[in-house]
């Protein structure tokens, strides 16, 4: 009884662990893709000047979309005919729910929301590249914090896992 | 309720759309027009003169109090118009208006940007005015009838003139879809060059307004150097344009005559007087461009032919102009 329920307590300990530090890898990768998404909105509007509709459709046939699934949704909702600020909020509100991005970095993606497509091409792609700054400073954070509290928690979470296990042996 | 009216208001943020769906079901005159200034009420323009629109979507006589519109409003509106699509219709938008789905049109006020001295954009735009497309089908049939447009000698060349909102564009319009729909009793390949996208209402890449079977568009395109690629390349019996003015255009239409096609333009004129005394139009008559001058009545009657000239009857070349 006590061999089953110490066993059990350094499993919880490791997937509890994992999970933390997962976590703070997903953010490094939700991120990454981030900063490809703005990249490639910067792209495609200083070379064709794509409307906001065909730049959603062209966006979530690439690679950053299977990260950030809100992208073809808000496409699917542009085609629809809803309008585009309505559609980023409802579709960035949905994927905050599973996301592992911090309000920082949500706070970043709600200013891509107000710049695309409301003001003249300039405007834009000065708002644009300076939100690829933003999210190469949070990527930073984010590896660092991969680097330290990532591995801190997994540790604590399986040494504390392994310490109650030895206990109620 | 009138469907394109429906479908020009659909474009525009709610809070100017539900006051002007109400005004339109309430008043039973047309709406033509609607204008939206920074700093002024909504002016509504209908077939019974200008009305300022009300929060509530009742149409006044006088501007109302406390009804004027913001410029944050004017941005809102040009948003929403672009489909937050402001980088796309940028090119546009240096032009001065912005062609939208269903073909309707809205005009803007702004300062300009400059760079080596040309336009490069428009910024802090203050005004919008939406204009509403209205297909009058059969406006042109008179023309169509009247004209013998399988005479022996060769097509013949119409200019169709009125003055400003008589409705030129919509009648020229009407005659390019008969003579390109067999309704003259044979398909007519006509080549349109629509400089302002005034006439077929391009919207990303398709026509917004029927122009018939056998009739290809130059959109964009200037009115020269638009006839001038359509005879060479698409080999027109018919070239029509919009509102001739400039010599640039004077000199094209002299080219298109000699290659052998027929034109089919309109142009800004209160009276025959009128036309014959701009310099560019005396040139074009003195070379008996134009076979037939159609005049059209008004403002007030945008779309109704008042007389249907034969020039060789007149001779305005000689100065023969009443």
């Amino acid at each position: 009884m006590n061999l089953t329920a110490s066993v059990s307590l350094l499993i919880l300990g490791i997937i509890c662990g994992c999970y933390t530090a997962f976590r703070y890898s997903k953010r490094v990768r939700e991120l990454c893709a981030l900063e490809t998404f703005f990249t490639r909105i910067y792209a495609e509007l200083s070379l064709e000047q794509t409307a906001t509709t065909t730049l959603f459709a062209k966006l979530s046939m690439h690679s950053c979309a299977k990260t950030l699934w809100f992208v073809p949704r808000i496409a699917e909702s542009l085609a629809q005919g809803t309008l585009f600020p309505q559609a980023f909020a409802d579709c960035v509100a949905d994927y905050r729910k599973t996301s592992a991005m911090t309000n920082e970095d949500f706070l970043i993606l709600e200013k891509a929301g107000e710049t695309i497509g409301a003001y003249d091409l300039m405007t834009q792609l000065s708002g644009i590249s300076s939100l690829v700054q933003s999210t190469a400073v949070q990527i930073e954070e984010a590896k660092q914090l991969v680097q330290t509290k990532g591995r801190l928690m997994r540790s604590v979470f399986i040494l504390s896992g392994a310490a109650a296990a030895v206990l109620i042996v | 309720m009138e469907r394109s009216f429906c479908e020009a208001v659909r474009l525009l943020p709610p809070f100017l759309k539900e006051p002007l769906l109400f005004a339109a079901e309430r008043n039973h005159t047309q709406i033509r027009e609607v204008t939206i200034r920074a700093g002024a009420p909504v002016c509504v323009h209908t077939s019974d003169g200008i009305r300022f629109l009300q929060k509530n979507g009742f149409l006044t006589t006088m501007p109302p109090a406390n009804c004027s519109v913001k410029m944050e409003e004017v941005q809102e509106c040009l948003r929403c118009l672009t489909e937050y699509s402001l980088q796309s219709a940028q090119p546009q938008l240096k032009q001065g208006f912005l062609t939208l789905q269903g073909g309707h049109r809205a005009g803007i006020a702004g300062r300009a940007v400059l760079q080596d001295g040309q336009i490069s954009y428009i910024k802090e735009i203050s005004a919008i005015s939406l204009r509403i497309a209205r297909a009058v089908c059969g406006c042109g049939k008179r023309i169509l009838s009247e004209i013998d447009w399988n005479a022996l000698n060769g097509i013949p060349s119409v200019l169709i003139a009125g003055p400003p909102a008589s409705g030129k564009t919509t009648v020229l319009r009407d005659v390019i879809r008969g003579l390109a729909s067999g309704e003259c009793g044979r398909f007519f390949r006509v080549s349109v060059v629509d400089e302002r996208s005034e006439i077929a209402a391009s919207y990303h890449g398709t026509c917004q307004h029927d122009l018939g079977i056998t009739c290809d568009v130059l959109d964009g395109f200037f009115k020269a150097e638009g006839m001038m690629l359509a005879l060479r390349a698409l080999s027109p019996q018919i070239i029509a344009v919009d509102e001739l003015g400039s010599e640039k255009d004077a000199d094209a239409v002299l080219q298109v005559m000699s290659g052998g096609a027929a034109m089919l333009a309109t142009v800004h004129a209160d009276s025959f007087s009128a036309l014959s005394k701009r310099p560019v139009l005396k040139r074009l008559f003195a070379h008996q461009c134009f076979d037939f001058v159609v005049l059209l009545k008004s403002a007030q009657t945008p779309g109704v032919i008042d007389a249907i000239i034969r020039t060789d009857e007149i001779k305005p070349w000689e100065g023969n102009c009443r």
